[in-house]
């Protein structure tokens, strides 16, 4: 079990493109977003930065791509309109064209988060769920500044847009 | 979240128990609010409707807003915005 040695760079392999099995869509959805968990519940708690992100998904091809840990983390902490948070799920353009694709943990992606979770003291699940998705769709996380900061360092080939 | 219209369905008898279930134990106001909310978690929810909800509840947001989730999605400043909660004054602070 060499990938579990410590001595192997960490992050190396969550990071590349691909990792985690053959499931890389570069190219398939040229504007895309994931969403952290932070994203989401700042949304949820009345954020206007991230409510006209949402309402910028409006616009054609755009699609919001959420890591079903942060959906959940996100949900279970209670924020003041969990409604909304759920109605993202179900987003959808006045053509019926889906906004959302919700991407569950994978099992054969496991190693790759446990790589950043191992890299970064206190990085939780759902943040290491999240940069594995960003660097496996290569697009853009948006999460608070306190996850972009940790993300910049454990996982630099993910690029994070900071909320203000 | 929209109007109402009266119509006549036929649905199965053991989903019209757990409607009547529900009312009776208090989790639905009516077999028509616990068919509402059930058919609502099954449909799509337009952009549209959800910035309804967002901008009733919590206000509508601010050009600033605007221009930061433009640049959130590497979209140029001059993308036409949508039609909802964007007023060039007014918006609540956050």
């Amino acid at each position: 079990m060499a990938g579990l040695s410590n001595e192997k760079p960490v992050g190396s392999r969550a990071m590349a493109p691909g990792a985690g099995g053959s499931r890389c869509r570069a190219g398939a959805v040229r504007l895309a977003r994931v969403l952290h968990t932070s994203a989401l519940a700042t949304y949820a708690n009345g954020s206007f930065f991230m409510g006209t992100v949402v309402a910028l998904t409006a616009t054609q091809g755009a699609q919001l791509i959420i890591p079903a840990t942060c959906l959940i983390s996100a949900w279970a902490g209670r924020p003041r309109d969990s409604g909304l948070i759920e109605y993202l799920t179900r987003l959808a353009r006045q053509d019926g064209s889906s906004v959302t694709e919700v991407v569950p943990l994978r099992a054969d992606a496991w190693l790759d988060v446990a790589y950043l979770m191992s890299a970064a003291s206190g990085m939780d699940l759902a943040s290491a769920h999240a940069a594995v998705v960003a660097a496996d769709r290569h697009v853009p996380v948006i999460a608070d500044a306190t996850t972009a900061a940790v993300l910049t360092v454990v996982a630099p080939a993910v690029t994070v847009e900071a909320l203000p | 979240m929209g109007s109402k219209d009266r119509v006549t369905l036929t649905i199965d008898r053991d989903l019209l128990e757990q409607a009547e279930q529900a009312v009776r134990s208090g989790h639905a106001r009516s077999v028509s609010t616990f068919i509402n909310d059930a058919a609502r978690r099954g449909a799509f929810v337009t952009v549209d409707q959800v910035m309804t909800e967002f901008t009733d509840r919590f206000g509508e947001p601010r050009e600033e807003h605007y221009a930061w989730a433009l640049k959130a999605w590497g979209l140029p400043e001059d993308t036409p915005l949508p039609g909802f909660g964007r007023p060039a004054d007014g918006g609540a602070q956050q």
